[in-house]
Order: C-alpha cells, then sequence, then structure tokens
C-alpha cells in the first residue's frame, strides 16, 4: 500500500541543466522518495509518479548531502579527480559526510578508515548517491 | 636486474609511506642520533639520511623520503619519492632495499602506495605500523597472509614504543630479500604503451616517468582506470588479509571529532591551545632569554676586565659576543614553538586546527596550514617562518614564510611602546588611547599579511596548485621522545644554519657602527659609516618625516628592530638607563627637545605616526632575512622579501606623512 503523498517527486535540481538554481526555495514534502535540498534547492518538477517508475535515487554531489548522511560514490571530475581516487574516492565506494567546518568549508568525509577534509570545490565535483540515512541508530 | 657487485659501502635503504604513517619516527628510532637532515637540491623538501644498523651490526644507510599518496605525483615532495625509486636523482643513490610503511588501522589505502612502489622491483620489507591503534579498533591485518600475497618480508610494528624493530633488523640483514612479484592488473589498452622487460615482464616504471606524473601519452580515463584497477587488486587482498571485526563501529577519532570540531567548542578549545602555546612563547620564553643575555653579559663584563681596551675588545664584546648572544636567545622561542608543533602534529589537532580555519585563509589563497605559523609569527618571525615547514604546498610554504615577518613581533614591541610613550604624554592621554594604538600598529601588520598573501598568490599563480585535499589523521597519544628529538634538532638546525649568517651580520654591522673611530662617544656614531649612510639617506627619508639621527636608528635597527631604542638612546645621549621604563621617558625628554637644523622641532605627531607605520611594515631583522636564505634555499626570495617589505614600509609611511601634512596635521 502506498499512500498517495509518495506519489509526489521531486527532480533534484543538480539533475536539471542549469548549473545554478533561479531563486531559491526551502522544500519540505515528506514522503519515502522526497529528498530535502537545503535553502538552495529548486523544484524542476512536481509530477505524480508511479512509484513501481521511479529513477534510482537521485544523484547529487558530496556538498550537499545533509550531514552525517552516507552515500556511494557515483564519478569524481574536474582538476582534482586523480587524486581524489587515489585517496579511495572510487565509483561504488561508501563515503559518509561526517560535518562542516564552523565556517562550513571545508567538510569532513570518511572513505574506509581515512578522515579527509575535502574544500567544496572539490566536494562539488565528486557525485554521490545518498544512502538512507542511518541517523535513527546511532 | 642488481647485479651482485661487491658492496661498496652501506646498503641503501629508503623509507617511503603515505603521510602520518609513522615513518619519521621509525626513522628516529633505527637512526637515533646518526641522522642529517638537508635539502633536495633546488627545493625545499627536506632530506633526512642517517646511518642505521641491521641485527648482524652490518651499517645501513637510511633515507627517509618524504611522505606520499602515490607515484603519479602532485607536489614537490612526491615527485622526490618517485625520482629516488626510480634512480633519478643524481645525488642519491637508487635503494638496495625499500621499506614500505602501512599503517595497519587504514592499509587499504596505504597499500595503494606500497603496491605502486612493490612493482617498481626494488627488493622490499613492508612494515605494517600503528598494529596497537588497530587493534584497539578491531582491526586485525594478517601479516602472515599479506607476506604470502606480496612474496615480501612483512614485519609488524609499534614504531612509537620501538615493538618490532628487532624484528625489522632482522628482515634487513636477510640477504635473499627480493622484489615482490604481486602485480596490480593493468587495463589492457595500457599495455601497448609500455615496454616489456627481457623477462616478459611489464616495465611499470613507465607508468611514473611522464609529464605532471602520469605515463607518457595516457589519457585521462587510462590512469583513471589504472586507479581503480590496483584498488580493486588491493580491496581483494585486504578481504583476505585484513580481518574488521565490527565494520560498522564508530571511528574512535570521530568521538573526539565531535568536540573538538564542534562548530562553537571547536574553536574555542583551538583558542586555548593557542593561548598558551602563544603566552608561553610570548612571555614564559622571556625567563631563559634573561638568562641567556645575563650570561653573555656576565662573559662580556668577563672579557671586559682581561683584555685591554681597544678594538679588540670591542670586537669581542659587541662584536663576537652580541652576535652569538643574538643566536642562542632565539633557542627558548624557537624550541617552545617546535615542542607545541611537534605535539599538535604527532597527537593529530594540528590538522584540525588547519581544518577550522580554512576557510578564512582560503580567501587569500593560502590554506589553514598557514595559520599557526602566521600566528606564532607574532612572538617571533623566526621559529614561525622554520615552522612553516609543516605546511606541504611549496607555493603556500613560500607565500607564508615571505608575509610571516609582517606581524607585528615581539622586537617591534620596545619601539613602539617608546614612540607612543614620547608622543603622548602619559599625564594626559588616558592608557585606553595608547592601548587603541598599539592595536591599530598589530591590525596593520595582520592586514599587511592578508594583503600581501593575496597579492603574492596571485604573481605565483604559473606555479601549479594542488589539490586542497588535506588528511585528517586519527588521533593518537605523541611519542613524546619523538617530539623532543625533532624539537632538539630544529634548535640545532638554526643554531648551524642561520646562527652563521647572524653572527657574520652582526659583526659586519658592529664595524659599521664603530668604524672609523672617533674619540667623542656622542660624534662616534655621527661619524662612522652607519651614521654616514643614516646622513646619507636623509633625502630618502625626509619625505618620511625623518632627520638623519632617526636614519641612524633605522640603519642601526636593520640588525634588530629593538636596536632602535638603544641607537636613539646613544644618538640623543640619553645615557645608558638600566631600567626600560626610565629610559623611555629620558629618550622622550630628549625628543621633545630635538630640534632640526632649521629649529624646528625634529618630532612632531606626525613624524611618530609616519615611524610607526614604518615599523609596522619594513623589514628590519637580520636573523629572520638569515633564516628565510636557509628555508627558501636562496638570496632570491630572501632579498625580494626585504625588497617589498622595506618599499611598503617606505610607501605606507610616506603617504601617512605626505598626507597628513596635506591636511593640515603636523
Amino acid at each position: 500500500m502506498v499512500p498517495f503523498y509518495a506519489k509526489f517527486r521531486i527532480c533534484h535540481p543538480r539533475v536539471a541543466t542549469r548549473r545554478k538554481p533561479a531563486f531559491a526555495a526551502r522544500f519540505v514534502l515528506a514522503g519515502p522518495h522526497t529528498q530535502r535540498y537545503g535553502s538552495k534547492g529548486l523544484i524542476m518538477s512536481l509530477s505524480c509518479t508511479d512509484p513501481t517508475h521511479m529513477n534510482p535515487a537521485p544523484i547529487t554531489t558530496i556538498d550537499r548531502l545533509p550531514p552525517r548522511s552516507q552515500a556511494v560514490v557515483v564519478s569524481c571530475s574536474g582538476p582534482a579527480s586523480f587524486r581524489l581516487q587515489e585517496l579511495g574516492l572510487l565509483p561504488g565506494t561508501h563515503i559518509r559526510l561526517l560535518r562542516r567546518a564552523p565556517l562550513r568549508d571545508p567538510l569532513q568525509i570518511q572513505v574506509g578508515q581515512s578522515l579527509l577534509a575535502l574544500r567544496l570545490r572539490e566536494a562539488r565535483s565528486v557525485q554521490v548517491e545518498p544512502l538512507a540515512s542511518d541517523d535513527s541508530n546511532p | 636486474m642488481n647485479p651482485a657487485a661487491p658492496p661498496s659501502g652501506p646498503r641503501v635503504v629508503a623509507l617511503a609511506g603515505n603521510p602520518n604513517c609513522g615513518k619519521s619516527t621509525l626513522f628516529n628510532a633505527l637512526t637515533g642520533l646518526r641522522q642529517k637532515v638537508a635539502n633536495y637540491p633546488g627545493v625545499t623538501v627536506e632530506r633526512r639520511e642517517g646511518l642505521a644498523y641491521d641485527q648482524h651490526g652490518k651499517p645501513l644507510r637510511l633515507i627517509d623520503l618524504p611522505g606520499a599518496y602515490s607515484l603519479h605525483h602532485q607536489s614537490p615532495d612526491e615527485a622526490i619519492l618517485r625520482d629516488v625509486l626510480l634512480g633519478k636523482m643524481s645525488d642519491v643513490p637508487r635503494p638496495d632495499i625499500v621499506i614500505c610503511v602501512v599503517d595497519a588501522s587504514n592499509a587499504e589505502r596505504h597499500l595503494f602506495l606500497a603496491s605502486q612502489i612493490l612493482e617498481l622491483g626494488i627488493p622490499a620489507i613492508i612494515v605494517l605500523n600503528m598494529m596497537d591503534i588497530a587493534e584497539a579498533r578491531g582491526i586485525r591485518p594478517d601479516a602472515a597472509r599479506l607476506s604470502e600475497i606480496f612474496g615480501v618480508p612483512v614485519v609488524t610494528m609499534e614504531a612509537t614504543s620501538r615493538k618490532g624493530l628487532a624484528e625489522l633488523r632482522i628482515a634487513l640483514a636477510s640477504n635473499h630479500l627480493k622484489p615482490s612479484l604481486h602485480a596490480a592488473p593493468l587495463p589492457p589498452e595500457s599495455l601497448r604503451h609500455l615496454p616489456v622487460l627481457p623477462d616478459g615482464s611489464i616495465d611499470r616504471r613507465h607508468l611514473y616517468l611522464g609529464e605532471n606524473g602520469g605515463s607518457p601519452n595516457s589519457a585521462t580515463e587510462w590512469r583513471d582506470r589504472i586507479t581503480a584497477s590496483r584498488y580493486g587488486a588491493i580491496r581483494e587482498v585486504c578481504s583476505r588479509a585484513v580481518h574488521i571485526i565490527d565494520p560498522a563501529r564508530v571511528h574512535p577519532t570521530e568521538r573526539i571529532d565531535q568536540v573538538a570540531l564542534h562548530p562553537l567548542l571547536g574553536p574555542i578549545i583551538a583558542l586555548l591551545v593557542l593561548t598558551v602555546m602563544f603566552y608561553l612563547i610570548f612571555s614564559f620564553a622571556e625567563i631563559p632569554m634573561g638568562w641567556i643575555e645575563s650570561l653573555f653579559g656576565a662573559m662580556s663584563s668577563l672579557v671586559n676586565q682581561w683584555l685591554p681596551e681597544g678594538d679588540l675588545r670591542s670586537l669581542v664584546c659587541d662584536g663576537i659576543l652580541a652576535g652569538v648572544s643574538g643566536v642562542v636567545v632565539f633557542l627558548p622561542q624557537i624550541l617552545i614553538l617546535f615542542f607545541f608543533i611537534g605535539l599538535m602534529e604527532d597527537t593529530g589537532y594540528l590538522p584540525r586546527i588547519a581544518f577550522m580555519m580554512d576557510r578564512i585563509m582560503s580567501r587569500v589563497g593560502l590554506s589553514g596550514k598557514s595559520f599557526v605559523p602566521l600566528l606564532s609569527s607574532h612572538a617571533c618571525a623566526v621559529p614561525a617562518i622554520m615552522g612553516a615547514r609543516t605546511i606541504e604546498h611549496e607555493k603556500d610554504r613560500l607565500i607564508t614564510i615571505l608575509v610571516a615577518p609582517l606581524a607585528s613581533c615581539s622586537a617591534r614591541l620596545p619601539v613602539y611602546l617608546l614612540l607612543i610613550a614620547a608622543m603622548m604624554p602619559t599625564e594626559t592621554v588616558p592608557p585606553l588611547t595608547r592601548a587603541l594604538i598599539l592595536m591599530g600598529l598589530y591590525s596593520g601588520g595582520i592586514l599587511g599579511i592578508f594583503l600581501f598573501a593575496w597579492i603574492f598568490n596571485r604573481l605565483l599563480q604559473r606555479t601549479e596548485t594542488g589539490p586542497s585535499i588535506m588528511e585528517l589523521p586519527t588521533y593518537k597519544l605523541p611519542a613524546l621522545t619523538s617530539v623532543a628529538f625533532q624539537m632538539l634538532q630544529r634548535g640545532w638546525l638554526f643554531i648551524k644554519r642561520a646562527g652563521t649568517i647572524i653572527l657574520a651580520v652582526t659583526i659586519v654591522l658592529w664595524a659599521a657602527n664603530n668604524y672609523p673611530k672617533n674619540d667623542n662617544p656622542a660624534l662616534q656614531r655621527e661619524q662612522s659609516i652607519a651614521g654616514r649612510l643614516g646622513k646619507a639617506i636623509e633625502p630618502v627619508i625626509s619625505p618620511l618625516g625623518f632627520d638623519w639621527k632617526i636614519g641612524i636608528g633605522v640603519i642601526a635597527s636593520f640588525a634588530a628592530r629593538e636596536v632602535f631604542v638603544s641607537a636613539m638612546a646613544i644618538t640623543y645621549e640619553a645615557g645608558e638607563i638600566e631600567d626600560e621604563e626610565g629610559q623611555r621617558m629620558a629618550l622622550r625628554q630628549r625628543f621633545r627637545e630635538a630640534r632640526r637644523d632649521d629649529g624646528s622641532p625634529a618630532f612632531t605627531t606626525l613624524t611618530y605616526v609616519s615611524l610607526m607605520v614604518f615599523y609596522v611594515f619594513a623589514m628590519q631583522c637580520a636573523s629572520t632575512t638569515a633564516v628565510v636564505r636557509r628555508e627558501t634555499n636562496s638570496w632570491k626570495w630572501a632579498l625580494f622579501q626585504f625588497g617589498y617589505m622595506t618599499a611598503t614600509a617606505w610607501i605606507a609611511s610616506f603617504l601617512v606623512f605626505q598626507g597628513g601634512r596635506l591636511f593640515g596635521f603636523s
């Protein structure tokens, strides 16, 4: 039995071709297939979709993950991609965003047993697929 | 490959591994005091070599290579690792044995570099270091299994407590060390580009020979795929040989980080830690510095009794002894700073401070690692510039070194205090106003740091910037012996490298102040080379509002800023007063009475302000110049720094003085 609100889904702004959202919207729509994107999310489409035809979890970048959440690396790009991969950020690797620095930049992530600090510039260049949050069982 | 040539001298053993793998601790444990530190030619990367012995007592030449994440180098440090291991470094022989140091608690990542090195065909030993930390985290690497897989000896070790050293020495004594036969699979399309060795295997050294750490003609995806297949192979090895008891266990470091990197608590803790450090450098170091000064004072008076009055006595007392004491007097600050930096580095806290400060420093193109050196530069630029060694990126290190002396160091304080006291009568001006002026001067220095860091970052753009990815190592208890050892080594290095230059400069300045001779001590200053220089530069400094007498003080301060006070005291015949406050008051009176040749007062409020601004920016410290020369390995940067700072000081003073006059101040 699928609750009615689960049929609403939001396309992530990063999936859209536009790099920068034209305007910001804080969006909260509860449901198993919805995501919160923080203040910079832009609703590109709000459509009624059958959950059985859903795309896989939306691709995002590390800087857009909520703190203390886990994700799987999809790809690295940009000038730092070699080094990021050599440090273990390979496609398929599980990572965890631990926290942001007090001034919001850089970010601390855990890759395997390593703790790394990435600046926003590098964090933006790593595409990840968020995993279900494990906040419920700390 | 390695012909069985008769051994000429000890075998060369290289230590290689990721940063923070405990390599240096192991190096210190193996060599003890038998080590020397130099620089690799042309770069500021430190080269550490030492003499070690295997279990049979045979000597080994041990080289501690810079830490690196990959043989595909991205920094000068990593390029050196590659060059030495491939035998491309002109004055370092290709190692006969390489020891790959691997952090047992993070074997997967550390084996990445190790597996690259193992494929180079050098006989190798793998050291699994930090076994105690791995055990505490429920990670159990199987050394026997790893040895079987890689075909080289694997030694487990806790370098901080010297556990496993004997086993490593036994392994080193073996004559049957062989290169590893393990090789990560290469993507098929890469094989065509790589030469084949006589025995039919691929020569993997060519993977790292190209520009920018890549292989010749390598496409981007090519290198990506090699990395992926190498990690694939390592993960497969780890799944067999590294047992993780509870993969979901929270990193113990994470518990500390929750407090240490807390958005609010984190900066407060850092502030407390740095305040203690700063306090110790700033004021606690005064005590031993006082001892050193009184010791040299006593020696000087002893010499005064023994030697007849004359040039020799003057040379020994005011030249040599003053020079030596001028060198030694820096030691307390250097030792305290390096003890703290060593402690923070060893425990893993220093990278956390860098993490928290990174945003601010990145605004001017630096990284958080520059923060601690620049902060400690407010006590003294000499240890701060040596402390810039903790910055990996060469460009960041150079910029930090270049801007560090802009921080208002403790030598400027006596000058500031004298000028403020002279400018404002204590009786009428509230202390708060004077404190605010002092704060303004310090802020001017900080502003200068950020401004010039930003400018230099723009100017040095051509230098390739490495990605600003920083590792935050796990917290661990510091190895106090290693910290103390490193502290003493830095102190010794300072004496050996910079001390000689400082001594020479002091003697030259002594000569400039004392020759040619004049019987009248008041005229001596004027008649000496320094005095004549002071007069000669008058046309240059008069637009700043300084007359030639101030010029003498400014010239004398090029030895050290605080000399300004004593030089002024001699020039204005304020007399030798031991008490600092008394001397300040006496000088203040003299300054008020001082007249220019045309009868106008030599010191006006504007002159004082102009002079203060000059001292904020001017590079007047022979010791700093000597240290910069040593740390950057060239006079070029030392002279550039001297030039840009003095020019800035002149321009700033000029603007203040002429601008002030334009607006009708006097």
